[in-house]
């Protein structure tokens, strides 16, 4: 990272006795859109309000723009905020929030009002500009926060939950829309968000936080293909577990590991892992079942074949979600794109099989 | 059949509760309406009831008389001014108590609330003491003093209430967009609370303007309120002039309900909060 907007460097933050920030560490460079990650109570809010400064930390240091953010408000640092609530004053037009920001950073009269009407139009609702917030829709109003956030031209903008007001179907809809301003602007971005989705489809970068502290950070490619540890892999994503021991190599890049039941796997060994402390993670898109009469379909490299039956099949029309009971006891899930194949129904004795490339070893927690 | 039974029960204690409303009624408002009827009565001595004519004698007999409007100049001066200091103090210590943890915060607004708890003779009695203490000799300061101590809880507790209902989040967007703190009280926080501010300064002139208790200790020759008025009036010499004036009393407050109701809606300054988004 060439230039980084804002840096986080070891911030602890303590209530109680409980850290609810744990010296965390991140760096976001410029035009970067970074998501914080995490369920609730894990502190990426409380990183957020540090950020915005409205929380001192009580070790660590937070860097915006090369400049050491100590002992400086917010209304000091060139920030755009979005609330959960998007916090729209009730009593002021959509224009005069917009150009609320702008009056209080005192820009010229005429700048005010042009900035104003090019916020409204960027975020399309440039006809709106008249209404009062309470007269808008819940997504209207995330667009005025998010107008409203913009104005100024901050350093950095920081969303908090910026969806989760929103129904479902809308909450997709203005996901793209926000991830086109954002784009648009060239805004360097945080955002805190307990939804994996809407993390992995606006963020370059997730930080994944648990109990104050950062557990994983990196692309969503990585973290969903990667993860560090059984925490993040049960996060993003659904995954099935093997719990058991690895054992030396069996050739060059792939590896035994020798489940509890006894039953051996092969997982694919990418760095010189350890033996002993692991779990085999495989995530349930990556599974394929087969009829146990049928053979093989040529061409893929499943190098692990496990008996079972099928107890549980869900139709969801794009996609169809087995659940399979092996023979050795576990229950497996595996998720097939619906390509008008055959179902399986439940009672079918099965095979699942999927590669040793797709095995994720993952450290126990420790 | 038991079924029939419970019906007849539901609809006798339905029926019960519309009596005794209707009661509370009558006895609320029938005295009032004695009161009216009474200041227009055009006898010189108090006689039976329903008066045989009719009069505007003793609003007149009101109006010429200096002991009267003296008293009634000076409420209206010492209502205006209480309400005022008490609403820069109440919404001072609203913000402040605001500020504070829940534990503090309820521990502050109790001790603040207390001299309405607190029978006004004693807080009179206490006062006067007190003044005489601290050599406090000035007659407008001293019923000032006593007046702001018991209006100003009014305006603490709607100012509370309306600060309660704003979203912490409206001022720290403010302060986010580069307000200071001072600009974003004055920009977001005061507007959205003025309702409330408003309502507690009106509560506390009415009840300035109506107290009798506390004033009577703290009232001498040259400073005393229209209440103190009638009372050594009605010690002197009983006539209907009192009802003439109670009459114009809850005229005047009916207006102040008015202003307050179109100001705010009175369902709101009575209930939890006066915020709306």
């Amino acid at each position: 990272m060439s230039d980084p907007i804002v840096v986080l460097r070891n911030v602890t933050k303590r209530y109680g006795r409980i850290n609810a920030v744990d010296d965390v560490s991140f760096e976001v460079g410029k035009g970067e859109t970074v998501a914080l990650l995490g369920p609730s109570g894990c502190g990426k809010t409380t990183t957020l309000r540090i950020i915005a400064g409205f929380v001192g930390p009580e070790e660590g240091e937070v860097l915006i723009g090369g400049r050491d953010m100590r002992g400086v408000r917010p209304y000091e640092r060139n920030i755009g905020l979005v609330f959960q609530d998007y916090a729209l004053f009730p009593h002021m037009s959509v224009a005069q929030n917009v150009a609320y920001g702008l009056r209080q950073r005192r820009f010229e009269r005429s700048k005010v009002v042009q900035r104003t009407a090019d916020m409204l139009a960027l975020v399309r609702l440039a006809d709106l500009g008249e209404r009062r917030p309470g007269e808008l829709s819940g997504g209207q109003q995330q667009r005025v926060a998010l107008a409203r956030a913009l104005a100024t031209n901050p350093e950095v903008v920081l969303l908090d939950e910026p969806l989760s007001a929103l129904d479902a179907k809308l909450r997709e809809e203005l996901r793209s829309e926000l991830k086109d301003i954002l784009r648009a602007v060239g805004s360097t971005t945080i955002f805190v968000t307990h939804d994996q989705e809407e993390a992995m489809s606006l963020a370059e970068r997730i930080v994944v936080m648990q109990a104050g502290a950062v557990a994983q950070e990196g692309s969503p490619a990585e973290i969903y293909g990667a993860p560090r540890t059984r925490f993040v892999a049960e996060f993003i994503g659904r995954s099935n577990w093997f719990s058991g021991t690895l054992c030396p190599a069996i050739s060059h890049g792939l590896r035994e590991f020798k489940t509890r039941q006894g039953v051996a796997l092969k997982v694919a060994d990418r760095d010189d892992r350890a033996a002993g402390g692991w779990s085999l993670c495989i995530r349930p898109e990556r599974v394929f079942v087969r009829k146990a009469a049928d053979t093989a379909p040529p061409g893929a490299a499943w190098d692990n074949e496990l008996p079972g039956t099928v107890t549980a099949v869900t139709y969801l029309g794009s996609e169809v979600r087995y659940a399979i009971s092996l023979a050795s006891g576990e229950v497996v899930s595996a998720i097939e794109r619906n390509q008008d194949q055959p179902l399986h129904p439940p009672g079918t004795p099965c095979v699942i099989c999927f590669s040793s490339r797709d095995s994720m070893l993952v450290a126990d927690a420790g | 059949m038991r079924l029939r039974l419970a019906r007849y029960a539901d609809d006798a204690a339905h029926a019960g509760a519309i009596f005794i409303m209707a009661a509370a009624v009558v006895f609320l408002v029938l005295p009032l309406l004695v009161a009216i009827t009474l200041s227009f009565d055009a006898r010189d001595y108090l006689g039976t009831f329903p008066p045989p004519a009719f009069s505007t004698r003793w609003y007149i007999r009101f109006f010429s008389d200096s002991y009267f409007i003296t008293g009634l100049k000076f409420s209206l001066v010492l209502a205006t001014v209480s309400a005022l200091v008490s609403a820069a103090i109440g919404v001072g210590a609203a913000v402040a108590i605001d500020s504070y943890t829940r534990h503090l915060r309820n521990l502050l607004t109790s001790a603040f609330l207390s001299p309405l708890v607190v029978p006004g003779v004693v807080v009179g009695f206490a006062l006067l003491i007190f003044y005489a203490r601290i050599g406090l000799s000035d007659g407008f300061l001293r019923l000032l003093g006593g007046h702001v101590l018991v209006t100003f809880p009014y305006v603490l507790r709607t100012t509370l209430a309306s600060l309660r209902g704003i979203p912490s989040s409206l001022p720290q967007a403010a302060l986010s967009l580069g307000a200071n703190e001072r600009r974003a009280f004055w920009t977001i926080t005061f507007p959205l609370a003025r309702a409330g501010i408003v309502a507690g300064a009106i509560f506390a002139f009415a009840f300035s303007l109506d107290d009798v208790a506390m004033t009577l200790f703290l009232t001498d020759p040259h400073h005393y309120t229209l209440p103190v008025a009638l009372i050594s009036m009605m010690y002197a010499n009983f006539d209907l002039t009192i009802a003439a004036v109670a009459v114009l009393l809850v005229a005047s407050t009916l207006v102040l309900m008015i202003c307050l109701d179109w100001l705010v809606g009175l369902d709101r300054v009575v209930g939890a909060g006066v915020y709306r988004a």
